[in-house]
């Protein structure tokens, strides 16, 4: 399979030299695009006026929020059952790119909510639900640090995450499991999005800068994550004084 | 919308159309609920960037530091001088 043989963070590195440099110059061509459109170029709505805008930055984040949380889950899933140190780290590094999400859509979703419901927060199904999503990033990071030995950590944190991924399509299908406030989806719909072309296209770039934001960080934080594990490494090896444990490049106590 | 397009609030005289500028700032009363999105939108997202980019220098200058206390890298520095 292609993911063991990037189980070797010296040539996922390799990987991530490459890309990372895209993935910044995407970001920052799709917010430069998207946000042309989201503020400038797009019409306001016949209903909602010009608050309509702000759903060009709650929609990605709340889609970002449980992107993330999926990817969270499964790459946790694969540092459980493979041992994959870099599946590990990635699941680590999406934790606090996820919560900053889930938090943009809750506090967008507020400010949207205020003009148009009259009311900054509702105890309905899918606020609710997000706002779970949201204390299970924090939880995940809590556990995922609480212990001296990241290997234990990071075997806890898996565990909650892979019980929490329960949440996502509660999130989605909230909106038709009950009766909420919060509308139902226009986008992804089985027939098709019901928003207009002209407010469809900034969503999309929108969507598209928040995805290539996530891969851009992402990357980030591995590196972070993989020079964690090398500190570690020698650290220990001061400690106890024996041989070089590890090849270079192969964090210890990150699975 | 007057004032939409961002080159609608420059005059061809050179100095910006102020009342093009506050109608378009004001989003028909909504301004403080947009900007404030947006604003934290920035502010998260560039703060998490900056956070993350200060994670892996600090991360990779503590890694130089240890290896250059590594046995073998200091016997490699002596045959070097």
């Amino acid at each position: 399979m292609i993911f063991h043989k990037y189980a070797n963070p010296t040539r996922f590195l390799k990987l991530a030299n490459a890309v990372q440099p895209w993935a910044g110059g995407a970001t920052v061509l799709f917010f430069a695009v998207g946000l042309y459109f989201a503020l400038f170029s797009s019409p306001s709505d016949y209903q909602q006026g010009e608050t309509v805008r702000i759903m060009y930055v709650h929609v990605p984040a709340a889609w970002m929020a449980m992107f993330c949380y999926t990817a969270m889950a499964v790459a946790a899933a694969v540092g459980l059952i493979w041992k994959h140190p870099v599946a590990d780290l990635a699941a680590r590094s999406t934790a606090p790119i996820g919560a900053c999400f889930t938090f943009l859509a809750l506090f967008t979703g507020a400010l949207w909510g205020k003009p148009m419901w009259g009311t900054w927060w509702v105890w309905d199904a899918r606020l609710t639900s997000v706002l779970i999503l949201f204390f299970l990033y924090l939880g995940y990071m809590a556990l995922a640090n609480a212990f001296d030995d990241p290997a234990r950590g990071s075997k806890a944190s898996s565990i909650l995450a892979l019980v929490g991924v329960v949440n996502v399509p509660i999130i989605k299908f909230s909106v038709d499991w009950w009766n909420t406030l919060h509308q139902p989806a226009s986008v992804l719909k089985m027939d098709g999005p019901a928003i207009h072309s002209s407010m469809l296209v900034p969503l999309i770039l929108m969507a598209l800068a928040f995805k290539a934001y996530y891969i851009w960080v992402l990357l980030i934080r591995i590196r972070g994550e993989i020079n964690g594990g090398k500190i570690r490494a020698l650290r220990l090896r001061q400690v106890h004084g024996g041989p070089p444990p590890v090849r270079d490049g192969e964090p210890q106590g990150a699975n | 919308m007057v004032g939409r397009h961002p080159f609608a609030m420059v005059n061809r005289r050179g100095p910006i159309d102020m009342e093009a500028l506050n109608t378009y700032l004001h989003m028909g009363g909504h301004g403080g609920f947009i900007w404030a999105s947006y604003g934290a939108v920035l502010v998260v997202l560039l703060g998490l960037w900056a956070i993350s980019r200060r994670f892996v220098q600090s991360s990779q200058s503590e890694l130089q530091g240890l290896n250059v206390d590594r046995p073998h890298h200091k016997a490699k520095a002596a045959d070097e001088t």
